[in-house]
């Protein structure tokens, strides 16, 4: 049964299907009916199709190059044979991980739209369904052409998610969302093809060279060879680098995500932070490591700091918002800088923690994000001066938000602690800034500053504090206090007369909105308290994905002229790294 | 050249294209003056597409001649045949909006019919033409139909003065093409470019005193005639303006037609300098310059336009920017291969491949210009943006259409894969094949910005209201009511799905498009004898 294809195009046929059949007004169940068939298809697939255990291996060919692959549930056809493309679709644990992330989310877009999306709802829940099925094929494709196919294809939905239900300024944000995206993923269209061309290896200075869009191949041929035709590329990394980056986004070239999140209605907001962020996180994972590993190691320093700068940067900018979107939305920004510090740490921890803090970003902002949704529906405002004493009037409300609220902060016990604080363990081992300082010409050796990991994560540890300080301003302001008039000085009452007659306040949710958050809130619960089964979920991706750079760390450190006292553990490192 | 006998070598399929739609025009005006105004109106578009249709059928038929022809005037291999097929394509889709626009502007039909036809002779001829006094008078029946057709509603101020700018400038254009092939004759002592490859071939390394030069100039100049007619930047001023004033479906027709006409000109014509040594490193430079001014200003510009037909010229000026990339990778080609980095065995495959590309992307750029102006002659508006306005919510089928066009013209693989997508890909994927990674990424990064009004048109139709309740009421929708044409018309219905489906599934099977194109005859490699100095 070719079960990854259905997860990816099951849902939208049947919403495809139920379009034409359904009147405009129950299309929300055939929505919902999809999704859940794509989250029973999941889980089935999770549960009883999948082996966990990381050690899945296969020789699989692909045009008539094989290949050593530890990807699962494989599906592979032929497809363009003109330019050697094929359809192939492959999980393996880090993409399952994703995958189920994304069709539980992709239920709460569809719930949290409900109520909220009253006009055009066909189009909608259509757009949603696309989205989800771009999401869905950006985590299972193997081929690169396929990749970069399903990339392009989440954008389009979700810019029509905004510029169509989006708020006020939707047309400004929807354009630059698509905009910077584009300016990242084109420039990954040409790396892939430079790939194409260009993969191999170097012996005796003639270049072998097996062309083709298959990842598998790809990692293959790469690892194979210690004089790999990508190890001295730079520019392909950078400009696949470029396109993750965008997306996640590290802080230079965040500036679109505000604007998107604010504008976008609740669903786009839930799957843009829930899912659509860890694409990148997932890209730089799974193709800029093992494939470009030594250009990884060179640029690592570099991102690190990147990745502080937008802990903290993120943190502070979220601490002056006044609308609650974007507050949350910056907190985005530091939370997912913190994906990229752990990643780039380049140790188990950090690798580990990056994927862990993946999915607890995902639990936990895509919550707040339904949270401030529902609050929206009520107050059809997000200025958060006009709330305050919601604890009073939506006690149920206040609980459930309290818990995603904490979640983000890190509080031990919930799942936001265990992501952030293995993130910054790993971070004080970050090897590449190790090796970088142990450089004799490079700025920290020059500043005998071989210890300077600890500053990194001593600086991204004020992010967690600032998270602290964003947070709980914002729930101090709007659940305690006197409760504020938040609609007194407005003049859009027309557009929610039915349910409130004084200000501040709004009825408590109902079984399907606080049913919601309940659900993310025992998954953040229980991750934080048994995050066993979790771990060992990661752990074979965390090894997939550093096996390649432990070689080349290896290398560079037996290339070291000093080797220094500080040799020995970086060694350890990296040995743990590659076990 | 043979000069023993003077019996005309007349391969009669070569020509049967010719005939028909010669035959074709003649008939429209003997109908014309035969017939009054509504018998005309009616019994003339038939005509014109049984000879458009004819002409069709012979080219695709499978004994079509390749090699050369009619005394070495014409050629045909592959890519040209395939460029006369795109041309017949489009002209099929004039004449099929043709009625439409008849009646919507009180055209006069004997006139519209017979010049669409008699263009379409011009463009074939000048895609077949492998000389240069046939492709002169090739380019000027082909031009000479099209200025009519521009300014043939009197009535309209805008297409009057589109025609007399096309005219003017065009003419000019002309004057560069004719006096290079004066200097061509000047160097090599021919006009035919099969003998100037010969020339170039074994005498290009010791050519006589100030031959090369001449030379130079005369691929100079005619080759800013045909950047004219392709509407390249620096030479594209005509474009916005005529494509504004034209009625839509003759904007079609220049769009496509006589750009797909003059590419594969151009491609005889730098095929005969290709054997040149001292050709290529220059030529392959200015080529590589013309095309990022075209893909860069193009795309630029056409991000102010507030005319939908304007910003569609400026985007097209573009698109052929894009076209030029694969026309220097290919003018490169033997300074590849003299320098080693290709061997003898591949680059017959090679050039295939470059042609392939070029024929997806050319027939690409023809079927979904035709969807866009097709859609854009179906709302009516000649062009104007306050049409597009919630277009969504009047006509939702045009809407999603014209989105459709849009995204596959901006190439970016947002839809699963469309054949203007797969074109680019195409396109880009040889010029880094070639190492000519910079202009990939150069033409990339403009189709960014190319994103951007396509997109913004989108959020026109899609995301904002429509003006007033009732909408507008647009040029010509009285006179289109009267006669009974107040919907549109099943035809003009039948051919945008029809291209709406092609691109798709072209775009996902480009295989059943190269296929063909790589099977059908092969191209003429673009070097051939690299000869010692």
């Amino acid at each position: 049964m070719p079960l990854l294809s259905l997860i990816i195009f099951a849902p939208i046929a049947i919403t495809l299907v139920g379009a034409i059949f359904s009147p405009p007004k129950q299309m929300r169940l055939v929505a919902l009916v999809s999704m859940l068939v794509g989250l029973a298809l999941t889980l089935f697939a999770a549960c009883t199709q999948f082996d966990w255990s990381g050690n899945h291996t296969a020789i699989v060919q692909v045009y008539g190059d094989s290949a050593q692959s530890s990807f699962q549930l494989r599906e592979s056809i032929q497809w363009l044979s003109d330019f050697k493309i094929s359809y192939i679709v492959g999980a393996d644990n880090l993409s399952m991980l994703m995958v189920i992330l994304t069709a539980v989310l992709g239920v709460f877009g569809v719930l949290c739209s409900w109520k909220a999306i009253d006009r055009r709802e066909k189009e909608f829940y259509i757009y949603l369904l696309l989205l989800q099925t771009g999401i869905m094929g950006t985590f299972l494709a193997l081929d690169m052409f396929l990749f970069y196919m399903f990339w392009e294809l989440m954008l389009i939905p979700l810019y029509f998610m905004i510029g169509i239900w989006g708020s006020a300024n939707r047309l400004y944000a929807t354009m630059k969302f698509v905009l910077y995206t584009l300016v990242g993923s084109v420039l990954m269209l040409i790396a892939i093809i430079w790939m194409y061309f260009n993969n191999g290896a170097t012996v005796d200075g003639v270049d072998t060279l097996t062309r083709t869009y298959s990842y598998e191949v790809m990692l293959a041929t790469q690892q194979g060879s210690a004089a790999a035709t990508f190890h001295h590329a730079l520019w392909p990394f950078l400009a696949l680098f470029l396109a993750f980056a965008i997306k996640v986004p590290l802080f230079p070239l965040h500036t679109w995500l505000p604007d998107a999140h604010t504008e976008a209605p609740t669903a786009g907001s839930v799957i843009l932070a829930g899912v659509l962020l860890k694409t990148g996180g997932y890209g730089i994972i799974r193709f800029c490591l093992p494939l470009f590993p030594e250009a990884a190691v060179s640029f690592a320093p570099a991102i690190t700091w990147l990745a502080v700068i937008a802990i903290i940067y993120g943190a502070w900018t979220a601490i002056v918002q006044t609308d609650i979107k974007r507050l949350v939305a910056y907190s985005s920004v530091s939370h997912m800088g913190f994906v990229i510090l752990g990643i780039f740490s380049m140790n188990p921890q950090g690798m580990a923690g990056a994927v862990l803090q993946m999915i607890n970003h995902g639990i936990s902002t895509s919550g707040l994000f339904l949270a401030i949704g529902m609050l929206y529906e009520r107050a059809h405002t997000r200025e958060m001066s006009k709330f305050g004493g919601l604890a009073h009037t939506m006690p149920v409300y206040a609980a459930l938000m309290l818990v995603m609220v904490l979640s983000s902060v890190g509080l031990p016990g919930l799942n936001g602690f265990l992501g952030e604080f293995t993130v910054l363990l790993g971070s004080m081992h970050n090897v590449p800034m190790l090796l970088d300082a142990q450089n004799p010409v490079s700025f920290a050796a020059y500043m005998n500053m071989t210890h300077y990991t600890w500053l990194v994560a001593g600086l991204a540890t004020t992010g967690v504090i600032f998270g602290a300080v964003y947070l709980l301003i914002l729930y101090q302001k709007t659940f305690f206090g006197k409760p504020a008039g938040a609609h007194d000085d407005h003049s859009h009452d027309a557009h929610h007369g039915d349910s409130h007659g004084h200000g501040g306040s709004y009825p408590d949710l109902s079984i399907r909105e606080w049913g919601q958050l309940a659900v993310l809130g025992v998954a953040a619960l229980f991750i934080g308290l048994y995050p066993k089964p979790v771990w060992k979920a990661i752990a074979p991706a965390t090894r997939d994905a550093l096996a390649p750079v432990a070689t080349t760390l290896d290398k560079r450190i037996a290339e070291l002229p000093n080797p220094g006292v500080k040799l020995a553990s970086i060694q350890s490192e990296t040995r743990l790294a590659a076990k | 050249m043979e000069t023993a006998a003077y019996v005309p070598a007349i391969n009669l399929h070569g020509i049967l294209p010719f005939i028909s739609l010669l035959a074709g025009g003649m008939l429209c005006l003997a109908a014309d003056a035969m017939s009054g105004k509504e018998g005309s109106r009616r019994i003339l578009p038939v005509i014109s597409f049984v000879a458009l249709a004819a002409a069709l059928v012979s080219f695709l038929l499978p004994g079509y001649p390749t090699g050369s022809f009619l005394e070495n005037t014409f050629y045909s291999d592959s890519f040209s045949r395939l460029g006369c097929i795109v041309i017949l394509v489009s002209a099929i889709a004039t004449t099929l909006m043709g009625p439409r626009q008849v009646i919507r502007r009180n055209l006069p039909s004997g006139e519209y019919y017979t010049l669409i036809v008699f263009a379409a002779l011009g463009m074939v001829l000048l895609a077949l033409a492998n000389e240069m006094l046939s492709a002169f008078v090739a380019l000027e029946i082909m031009s000479l139909s099209l200025y009519v057709l521009t300014g043939i509603d009197r009535r309209s101020g805008k297409s009057a003065e589109a025609s007399f700018k096309y005219f003017i400038l065009g003419a000019f254009a002309s004057a560069f093409f004719v006096f290079g092939s004066g200097f061509l004759f000047g160097s090599t002592r021919t006009t035919f470019l099969a003998d100037a490859h010969n020339y170039f071939a074994t005498r290009g390394g010791n050519m006589p005193e100030g031959a090369e030069m001449w030379a130079f100039i005369a691929f100079g100049l005619v080759f800013v005639g045909l950047c004219f007619k392709l509407s390249l930047a620096p030479f594209h001023m005509w474009a916005p303006d005529v494509y504004e004033g034209a009625n839509t479906p003759t904007t079609l027709y220049i769009a496509t037609g006589s750009k797909v006409a003059a590419f594969a000109f151009l491609i005889h014509f730098a095929h005969a300098f290709s054997s040149w040594q001292i050709f290529t490193a220059p030529v392959t430079f200015i080529v590589g310059l013309i095309a990022v001014a075209s893909m860069t200003w193009g795309n630029i510009a056409a991000i102010v336009q507030s005319n939908l037909k304007r910003m569609l010229a400026y985007s097209s000026v573009a698109q052929t920017g894009y076209m030029m990339i694969a026309v220097m990778v290919l003018v490169a080609l033997p300074s590849l291969q003299a320098a080693g980095n290709l061997n003898a065995t591949t680059i017959a495959n090679d050039t295939t491949l470059i042609y392939n590309a070029i024929s997806l992307y050319l027939a690409g750029y023809t079927i979904i210009s035709i969807l866009a102006f097709g859609i854009a002659f179906h709302i009516g508006g000649e062009g104007s943006m306050a049409a597009y306005r919630g277009l969504f919510h009047r006509k939702p089928f045009a809407a999603v259409g014209m989105a459709i066009a849009m995204f596959s013209l901006s190439g970016l693989g947002f839809l699963p894969p469309t054949i203007g997508f797969i074109g680019k890909f195409y396109l880009f994927k040889e010029a880094v094949r070639f190492n000519m990674t910079g202009i990939a990424v150069i033409g990339i990064l403009t189709s960014v910005i190319a994103a951007f009004y396509y997109l913004s048109l989108i959020v026109t139709m899609f995301m904002k209201a429509p003006d007033e309740e009732n909408g507008i009421e647009l040029a010509g929708r009285r006179e289109e009511r009267i006669a009974g044409l107040g919907g549109g018309d099943a035809i003009v219905r039948v051919m945008l799905a029809t291209a709406t489906a092609l691109i798709f599934v072209l775009g996902l099977y480009p295989g059943l498009f190269t296929g063909l194109a790589a099977k059908a005859v092969t191209t003429k490699p673009m070097t051939t004898a690299m000869v010692k100095k």
